[in-house]
């Protein structure tokens, strides 16, 4: 997040005398209209209004990263980041189109998703074992499916730490997302798809398994 | 219970081991696929589509850009006809004299001519190094 600044560039600085020369020609309209008491308001109100304009924050345009890609020329690594069990037919098309007909090798990665009071305590035993369980179930799955070339792990409760660990190893040419729903996503999950798409120079598919298809 | 982790700011280069290319394009999407080329020939990548109208790039100013410094190579494709992107070229000469610069006339960039590029950049460096 940054502000934005005045003098940033030529074009930004002219913009700027534009409307503080703009702003004081109002102020002085006013003032000589309506008296110098009406002045004060209208520059408090124009001064508000340039502080809004200028220190409001504004999400920057994000630097996004890439490990090289690992394995040989044929083959295709997808990184499942399985915040739903996947037992889904959606995320298994999902992770047949990411394969692109080649040779697939896929990791699945389960975070340890807790309640926010749970991660601040450091208290992330319960949501590792949910966690383990998601994963056995989601290998079978995807052995279930086709996929011979699977393994898994449990990675941080921040889904996101938990794709960048699997990326340092793995070397992945796509990341699958499977998530909850919006409205019943845990606190970390949320917004996730769109933190991994501007964190790292990857495709980022987001397949959202729904309440039954969950396990 | 696990002791509490550190919760550090996301880092530019997480990956180590691999020759590190930032690449500087104002087409996300276009940045994006010269990246998976380089990535397929075993480079790391940076993405960076260059500072929007009215931001300045953190480059130029007193903070400085970690994703350049830390790169081995910089591909830089901002265009000469845009103000920011001669003033980025300005700051990455400047501030970075000793990391290979490969400059794209315009923002069409052939993937076969950045790759023989970059190959040569780090060749020359490593040459330079030795």
């Amino acid at each position: 997040m940054s502000v934005r600044t005045p003098f940033s560039s030529e074009p930004e600085a002219f913009r700027f005398l534009l409307l503080t020369v703009g702003a004081f020609t109002v102020i002085a309209l006013a003032s000589v209209l309506g008296g110098p008491w009406v002045g004060v308001p209208v520059w408090i109100a124009a001064t508000g209004a340039a502080a809004l304009l200028y220190l409001r924050p504004r999400r920057t345009r994000p630097i996004r990263t890439a490990p090289a890609h690992a394995g040989g020329p044929d083959e295709r690594r997808i990184l499942v980041l399985a915040n739903e069990t996947l037992a889904s037919a959606r995320l298994v098309e999902e992770v047949e189109r990411a394969a692109a007909g080649r040779r697939a090798r896929i990791l699945v990665v389960c975070p340890a998703l807790t309640s926010a009071v749970r991660h601040w305590a450091s208290d992330v035993d319960g949501g590792r074992a949910l966690a383990e369980r998601r994963l056995h179930a989601s290998l079978g799955r995807l052995r279930a499916a086709g996929f011979d070339d699977v393994r898994g792990e449990v990675g941080d409760d921040d889904p996101l730490q938990a794709l960048e660990d699997a990326l340092r190893t793995f070397g992945a040419d796509e990341i699958v997302v499977a998530t909850h729903p919006e409205e019943s996503a845990a606190w970390l999950e949320r917004r996730v798809v769109e933190r991994a798409r501007e964190r790292f120079a990857l495709p980022v598919a987001h397949v959202v398994i729904p309440a039954e298809g969950a396990v | 219970m696990r002791p509490p982790t550190a919760r550090l700011d996301p880092q530019p280069w997480p990956w180590v081991g691999q020759p590190r290319v930032l690449i500087e394009h104002p087409d996300e999407a276009t940045g994006l696929a010269l990246a998976s080329v380089l990535r397929g020939e075993g480079f790391a990548v940076a993405v960076c589509p260059g500072p929007a109208e009215s931001e300045r790039c953190p480059l130029v100013g007193p903070e400085g850009c970690a994703a350049a410094h830390g790169a081995d190579v910089v591909v830089t494709a901002l265009g000469h006809d845009r103000p920011a992107g001669r003033e980025v070229l300005a700051a990455l000469r400047a501030r970075l004299p000793g990391t290979p610069l490969v400059v794209a006339a315009d923002s069409v960039v052939d993937p076969d001519w950045l790759l023989a590029s970059v190959r040569e950049a780090l060749a020359e460096r490593a040459g330079d190094v030795a």
